[in-house]
């Protein structure tokens, strides 16, 4: 497949309302990022008072579950856009992916991979094209992560010791001039990860890793129907986003909890626009997009069925319907 | 005109009050792409298309001295043509830029292409 991104559909949009979309905040950022750690937070404490108690798996079930939503965190820091002053996504990308189990520079140009070849088979390294279609291994990898984490940490373990695969080279198109950032990154990282596990040892108390290390996995459960929405059933090789990208509408907390990455189409058509003004901008294109899916309960009702009839007939993906096709 | 003992042709781009403070316009020449910016610190001119992939620089984002690539969000500065932030690594070529009576020209050399995409 080619690569010429201008062959992608572009919705139109006026060119000083959209720069007006652009604008990035410091002080939205801080909202969104510090109010997400502080719930973290305060869930944390909440999972701590349970210890010895009948709450202790609801307790940490709910703080693991707040916990892995630093993937969404991860995924607009990664992009750069929460917040005008760089320093502050440098840093808050590090946090996001202290808990993400995810080496920055790696996760960036992967991602960079996917927003170039988005469900494009064989090509995108994230999305419905990359998923297995056992349903048994997906749901797995919906409650413990273990894809990602063998990709993730994986990367992380051979970069830390210096090793850059052909597939980083070729595939994720890493260029050498990133393998120094690359490297001693994945080092600090894994020193991170030795650094709690070592405490935990030390203290004899699984507490350290359950708190740092193991949420993004016993957590992920929600995080992961709300990213797994985002192209699953959907179709795949078309380069228009708003056949192969799903938009769907939630309430405020699951929105918040999710940057707003449920406005997936218009992230897909215009990733400059940072998390606080996709609302914003689906208002102003809605009338170029499918109707969205209502709902996490809606919208899975609409993707089960696809994966279950995918598995007889692997050409078979849900079809919005496009205003062209309305008028 | 000569410009350090190569000749540098200059093309009008438009009217100065055409790009809006903070803007960028794409200004082709021949088969090949250029990015002109109106930014706080004066006009300034860089290749058009991402050194990354091909993607137009006129479709990113300027904020202050940077311009955002609308697809990978790459980061270069203007004025140099560095590139800041990944996914870009490779530096834009820059071109001068004047204003005469209120209309922006590009600075090219004489065989038109520069460095550009």
């Amino acid at each position: 497949m080619d690569q010429n991104l201008g062959d992608w559909y572009a919705c139109k949009v006026d060119r000083g309302e959209l720069k007006a979309l652009m604008r990035r905040s410091d002080a939205r950022g801080l909202a969104q990022f510090g109010g997400f750690l502080a719930l973290v937070a305060a869930s944390g404490v909440l999972a701590y008072q349970s210890l010895g108690s009948a709450w202790l798996i609801p307790a940490f079930l709910f703080y693991g579950t707040l916990f892995a939503f630093a993937e969404a965190a991860s995924h607009e820091l990664d992009h750069g856009t929460p917040f005008r002053t760089r320093w502050l996504n440098d840093a808050g990308a590090w946090i996001a992916c202290f808990m993400m189990w995810r080496e920055p520079v790696f996760g960036r140009y992967k991602h960079a991979r996917h927003h170039s070849f988005t469900s494009i088979i064989g090509s995108d390294p994230e999305g419905a094209g990359f998923r297995s279609r056992n349903l048994f291994d997906q749901g797995l990898e919906m409650l413990i992560r273990h894809r990602h984490a063998r990709l993730h940490m994986g990367a992380t373990i051979r970069h830390a010791f210096g090793i850059v695969s052909e597939r980083d080279r070729d595939f994720f198109g890493i260029p050498e001039s990133e393998d120094r950032r690359m490297f001693w990154n994945a080092r600090l990282l894994l020193l991170s990860y030795v650094a709690v596990i070592a405490w935990s040892v030390a203290a004899q108390s699984w507490l350290p890793v359950v708190f740092l290390l193991l949420p993004h996995s016993y957590g992920a459960w929600l995080h992961d129907l709300c990213s797994r929405a985002q192209h699953d059933g959907l179709a795949t090789n078309i380069k228009d986003h708003r056949v192969t990208t799903r938009t769907m509408l939630l309430g405020p907390v699951l929105r918040f909890l999710y940057w707003n990455m449920n406005y997936h189409i218009e992230h897909h058509l215009h990733p400059n626009v940072p998390f606080h003004a996709l609302p914003k901008l689906r208002e102003k294109i809605k009338d170029q997009m499918p109707p969205p899916s209502r709902g996490l309960v809606g919208t899975w009702g609409e993707i089960l069925p696809a994966l279950m009839r995918q598995r007889k007939d692997p050409d078979y993906h849900l079809m919005p319907v496009l205003p062209e096709a309305r008028v | 005109m000569t410009d350090g003992g190569d000749y540098t042709e200059w093309h009008a781009v438009g009217l100065a009050g055409d790009i809006d403070d903070d803007e960028v316009v794409r200004f082709d020449h021949g088969d090949v792409t250029y990015a002109v910016y109106n930014t706080s610190q004066g006009y300034f001119a860089t290749d058009g298309m991402c050194t990354h992939e091909e993607s137009h620089l006129a479709d990113g984002f300027v904020d202050g001295d940077i311009i955002e690539c609308c697809m990978h969000l790459g980061r270069f500065h203007i004025p140099t043509g560095q590139a800041r932030d990944a996914p870009v690594t490779v530096d834009l070529g820059t071109y001068p830029v004047k204003v005469e009576d209120g209309t922006i020209f590009i600075g090219l050399s004489r065989r038109g292409s520069g460095s550009g995409a």
